[in-house]
């Protein structure tokens, strides 16, 4: 914990190796500090990466280039990977998907189908009073290809949320917070970075 | 007619004496076949030749680059092996299918590797514990002698050090 955020609880909580007051505390405090959302959105993306490597392969690389002790290969089913999954059965079962569980109970939430020439995905939506949280997952985008989350609201304006890299499959998991009420939302779109050309859209039913 | 920029013979050499072995190694897994793994890195280190931008020594994790080059040449090598087998019929033995699922696997794994072996060894050492040997945090700090509290702080400080160089391999959006 530094200060009054608690910075080294977050590792924490994504592998479900908090207590359950903790875990209580941390997702109370993740609700009102944007500092400490973002930090978690920046280790959600490295566990993303480190979940799809192989340990006995970077494990055998360090080792090789003399950076680790040689050590037995880990077990494939991982202790965390067991913990994420027991959350996501908790979550389905009380009727939504993803994101922190304290959050699914008392926050609005949406999902929007996004569809387009070959590619696909998903945004989910979770208002957070002044503000909207949202995880993009994606798939069938160019390779590579830059990318920037448009939001339109009532109004006809539109906001830029964030942008990324589509994967080397063409895929991409991002979350993002975008100073919008969700209730003003009215649909989304994923453009190309630069040019604005529309490579998926949908709109909230 | 500006002659365009090249690195200089003595960087590539330098990138084959560090990086040659992991590129050919991941070639090899992929394709099974040494000459092709061969064929592939000297197409990488070729691609590199032409930029130096990207072996600049502040440019960040050039292996994670490399590797990602490589995957490529991998696959247009195996596109244009499917496309004219007929150019390929005098071995028949070999025509191995690409897992590009493998192939990706084995691409991140490398990555993650090299980005781990950019941090300092006190965050690396606790994140190989906890992520790549599976500990819990009780089990890291016993195996490493530390207090658990050193083990949450190096764990967040690890986690960000590694996103950044991930984001500096241009892995991560």
């Amino acid at each position: 914990m530094t200060a009054d955020h608690p910075s080294t609880d977050l590792p924490l909580l994504l592998t479900g190796d908090l207590t359950a007051a903790d875990r209580l505390r941390v997702q109370s405090h993740l609700t009102g500090c944007s500092r400490c959302s973002d930090d978690l959105a920046d280790l959600r993306l490295v566990r993303q990466h480190v979940d799809r490597a192989d340990p006995a392969q970077v494990l055998e690389q360090l080792a090789r280039d003399g950076l680790v002790r040689p050590a037995a290969a880990p077990a494939r089913a991982r202790r965390w990977l067991i913990a994420a999954a027991a959350c996501v059965v908790l979550i389905a079962g009380a009727g939504v998907a993803g994101g922190l569980i304290a959050e699914q109970h008392r926050s609005p939430q949406a999902v929007l189908a996004l569809t387009g020439s070959g590619a696909s995905g998903t945004l989910r939506l979770t208002g957070t009073g002044a503000q909207t949280r949202i995880r993009v997952a994606v798939s069938g985008l160019p390779r590579g290809e830059h990318c920037t989350l448009l939001l339109i609201k009532k109004d006809g304006s539109r906001q830029r949320v964030t942008s990324w890299t589509a994967s080397y499959a063409g895929g991409a998991q991002v979350e993002a917070v975008a100073a919008v009420p969700l209730d003003q939302l009215t649909s989304a779109v994923v453009a190309e970075e630069g040019t604005d050309v529309t490579l998926l859209a949908g709109t909230l039913g | 007619m500006i002659a365009p920029e090249r690195a200089s013979e003595h960087t590539v050499r330098v990138l084959y004496a560090t990086h040659g072995a992991a590129i050919r190694g991941f070639a090899l897994r992929a394709l099974g076949d040494p000459q092709l793994a061969e064929d592939v890195l000297q197409e990488v280190l070729m691609r590199a030749w032409s930029r130096p931008d990207v072996l600049e020594p502040d440019s960040g994790p050039v292996r994670g680059w490399l590797l990602t080059v490589a995957r490529n040449v991998i696959i247009d090598a195996h596109r244009r092996r499917s496309a004219r087998p007929q150019e390929v019929a005098f071995d028949v033995s070999f025509e191995p299918g690409l897992d590009l699922g493998e192939l990706n696997q084995t691409l991140d794994s490398l990555v993650l590797a090299d980005a781990l072996g950019q941090l300092s060894a006190e965050h690396r050492e606790v994140l190989v514990e906890l992520y790549l040997r599976d500990r819990s945090v009780a089990e890291t700090a016993a195996v490493l002698k530390l207090p658990v509290g050193t083990v949450k702080s190096r764990t967040f400080y690890g986690l960000k050090a590694l996103r950044g160089q991930l984001n500096r391999a241009e892995v991560l959006p």
